[in-house]
């Protein structure tokens, strides 16, 4: 469905679940670490990583996140939404989303490690090494992100005192609890 | 747990956190110092930007002329939702420039007590974090109408203050650990 098409309430729902996908997929780590007295650990990560490039990949990952979550929230609820439903899609644009975070990453070390040394077979391999965990990874995450939305959503949808309805494209997709899911 | 961070070394000022020491002369250069320095004005905005907008709402629900949220006329829903897209733009900044500021400590992130510490501030961003996705759901909901929660208002005012009040405990422990 085009932007423009959607209603003020599902883009808003849309931006606000990216966001917390995003941010929960940095921060979960983080806190496991930290919870594990591992500090180190982060410290050696970091520690390689240029702050620009730092938050230039995360800007990047909000944005891929945003896409796929958008995409999956109008998938599952392009009909009645169920936890079926809804894990479907997350399965679907999690692995979308993972080749589409990693997919350039790889491209492009594989290309410099291409342009300085000339092995093709590196670059073939990193790219389908590379695409088939990515994509493998990006699906499990989609499905958890999927369960927690459609968790989030239930709760919202009781608080709400929603008596019914809304489950359906271009609304907020808050629907009656899934049956037989 | 106990947090003992009356050892620490006294730290630059700023909420946001700031390298323990300088860096050994073979450490690489990770950032120059205006990129640190925007990245800590960005998380110091992003925090003031989700703990003011939070406090404002929560002070308007808890005015009485507040009757009640309609769905497309009632100004407090429309300042509500405003806020929302403000809150989640402001979270994510936080968390993209609160790594960020992390990595100036690498590859020497403390332990102990100030480990402690970040270990209680990611819990509580963890949790602004997916109680904030409900209130948002819930915003959201009642901007799409064919609800009916009997008290809009007094749900939404909890969820502000909650929101405001867990907000105003990550500034405190940012605070700890940038000056201890």
């Amino acid at each position: 469905m085009a932007d423009a098409e959607r209603s003020d309430p599902v883009r808003l729902r849309d931006w606000a679940l990216a966001t917390l996908h995003t941010t929960l997929f940095v921060l979960l780590p983080l806190l496991a670490a930290f919870a594990v007295s591992a500090p180190g650990r982060i410290g050696d990560v970091l520690g390689g990583l240029d702050t620009s490039l730092g938050l230039a990949l995360f800007a990047y990952l909000w944005l891929v996140l945003w896409l796929a979550t958008r995409r999956a929230l109008a998938a599952a609820t392009a009909g009645s939404l169920t936890s079926r439903s809804a894990l479907r899609a997350g399965l679907v644009w999690g692995a979308v989303a993972g080749v589409g975070f990693v997919g350039p990453l790889l491209l492009l070390s594989g290309l410099a490690v291409f342009v300085t040394s000339g092995n093709v077979f590196f670059l073939l391999v990193v790219a389908g090494v590379g695409s088939l965990v990515a994509t493998v990874v990006g699906a499990v995450l989609g499905l958890v992100f999927a369960a927690v939305d459609f968790g989030l959503l239930a709760v919202a949808r009781r608080l709400a005192g929603v008596e019914g309805g809304g489950d359906h494209e271009g609304t907020t997709g808050d629907a009656d609890p899934p049956s037989g899911a | 747990m106990s947090l003992h961070v009356g050892l620490l070394p006294a730290l630059p000022p700023g909420l946001a956190l700031a390298p323990l020491a300088s860096p050994p002369p073979s450490a690489l250069p990770l950032a120059s110092p205006t990129v640190s320095l925007l990245v800590r004005w960005l998380h110091v905005v992003a925090a003031t930007v989700a703990l003011g907008g939070a406090v404002l709402l929560w002070g308007v629900l808890r005015d009485s002329s507040v009757v009640d949220l309609d769905f497309d006329t009632d100004s407090t829903l429309t300042l509500a939702t405003a806020y929302e897209w403000l809150f989640w733009v402001a979270l994510g900044a936080l968390v993209m420039t609160g790594v960020g500021n992390l990595g100036t400590y690498a590859p020497a992130i403390p332990g102990g007590s100030w480990a402690a510490a970040m270990t209680w501030k990611l819990a509580a961003v963890f949790l602004v974090l997916v109680g904030s996705a409900v209130r948002t759901l819930l915003v959201v909901r009642w901007r799409d109408g064919g609800a009916s929660a009997p008290d809009r208002r007094r749900v939404l005012r909890v969820g502000y203050a909650a929101t405001a009040l867990a907000l105003a405990g990550v500034v405190a422990l940012a605070e700890v650990l940038a000056h201890g």
